[in-house]
């Protein structure tokens, strides 16, 4: 998840233009998704990888990026959180409407790896106050917003984390790996 | 001219109330380090007064936490400049009310200033920022999600683009994020 040092995930509207992202933050990416096979997202964000990932790799302004990450997109296992899509049709995809809390306990005892969750904040809202949330994979972002969707709402009970490490990048951005204690 | 560093603490949720973390030993050391380098630090009303009715009594009756007696030495020592439309008297030694307006005021100890200057209160922090008169942020994030409790960047009016300075990890999880705010019109 991308952060502002405030906390947002997105501007009041949802921008992202703040977000920085090149190509040693898209390395470390691929590094640590290429560990796991099984990604999370809400339906807003799913419908915005589906339009795009499936077929990046296919376009001539291809990047090395943008292959790697449409090869790992088609061969992941997708579970999207939506009370309203079907899932007829899509490859690898599993859609949640209900009963996420049993749901997704058991895709935990299946998935190889950690299950990542990109972007989705209506959906990282609904995981944390089912208390789903294992683990907090963030880049903070050099910027105070002001003002937009945070990461964190209404939060009940204090969670402790424990830092797992960080990394320095070279934009200004700095990674932070924490898990829930 | 002399830099003026907001440094505080804050949830990784952004709140900075003292009762949302503990920092440990090793946090209280650093900033005793970093207070021992400065020439003074600024202070709102309830920030100051939540100070004065700890640390003072601390020097008088050491806790017995080195790192903790060694922090309210430091506080105590570094010149404080407390900024309220109340307070007319202050019981700290080292303490004064600051005698012009807060941009007035921080202008002037740039200029006079022998060493860096410190904010150490959220509203002070914030409305600094917005007159982009921060030189420096040194944000310690500690690792807990509070959940509730004051924002630290609850009041800022616009954007405000930084540039990472540096960062330094502690033990305990909390870690310091150095920036300098970037004050370019269009940012």
């Amino acid at each position: 998840m991308h952060l502002s040092l405030d906390g947002f995930v997105a501007g009041p509207n949802g921008e992202m233009d703040w977000i920085k992202v090149d190509e040693e933050i898209f390395d470390r990416v691929g590094e640590r998704i290429s560990e796991g096979d099984t990604a999370l997202y809400g339906r807003v964000t799913f419908q915005m990888m589906e339009n795009y990932w499936p077929t990046a790799a296919d376009q001539p302004t291809a990047t090395k990026h943008d292959i790697e990450h449409s090869k790992w997109y088609k061969k992941a296992h997708k579970v999207v959180l939506s009370k309203t899509m079907e899932g007829k049709g899509l490859a690898n995809t599993t859609i949640l409407s209900d009963n996420l809390s049993d749901n997704i306990k058991a895709i935990k005892q299946q998935a190889g790896g950690d299950i990542l969750l990109f972007g989705s904040p209506s959906a990282t809202h609904s995981l944390i106050q089912l208390n789903l949330i294992d683990g907090y994979w963030l880049f903070v972002n050099p910027i105070v917003l002001g003002q937009g969707i945070p990461l964190f709402v209404d939060i009940k009970d204090k969670i402790n984390l424990k830092l797992l490490n960080t990394r320095q990048f070279t934009c200004g951005v700095t990674e932070l790996n924490y898990t829930v204690e | 001219m002399k830099k003026l560093i907001a440094a505080i603490n804050m949830s990784l949720d952004g709140v900075c109330d003292h009762t949302a973390m503990a920092p440990d030993e090793e946090v209280h050391q650093h900033y005793t380090d970093l207070l021992k380098e400065g020439a003074a630090i600024l202070y709102g009303r309830i920030t100051y007064q939540l100070m004065e009715d700890f640390w003072p009594n601390l020097v008088k009756n050491p806790s017995g936490n080195q790192a903790l007696d060694d922090f309210a030495e430091a506080i105590h020592e570094i010149p404080k400049i407390v900024f309220s439309h109340t307070l007319n008297h202050l019981e700290w030694e080292n303490a004064v009310l600051a005698k012009k307006a807060l941009q007035d005021e921080v202008l002037a100890l740039k200029q006079i200033a022998d060493r860096d200057f410190f904010v150490g209160s959220p509203g002070l922090i914030i409305s600094l920022m917005n007159l982009n008169l921060v030189d420096e942020l040194q944000i310690c994030v500690h690792p807990v999600v509070a959940g509730s409790g004051r924002l630290l960047f609850n009041n800022i009016q616009e954007r405000n683009a930084l540039k990472l300075v540096k960062t330094k990890i502690f033990s305990s999880g909390a870690i310091i994020l150095n920036y300098e705010p970037i004050y370019a019109p269009g940012l």
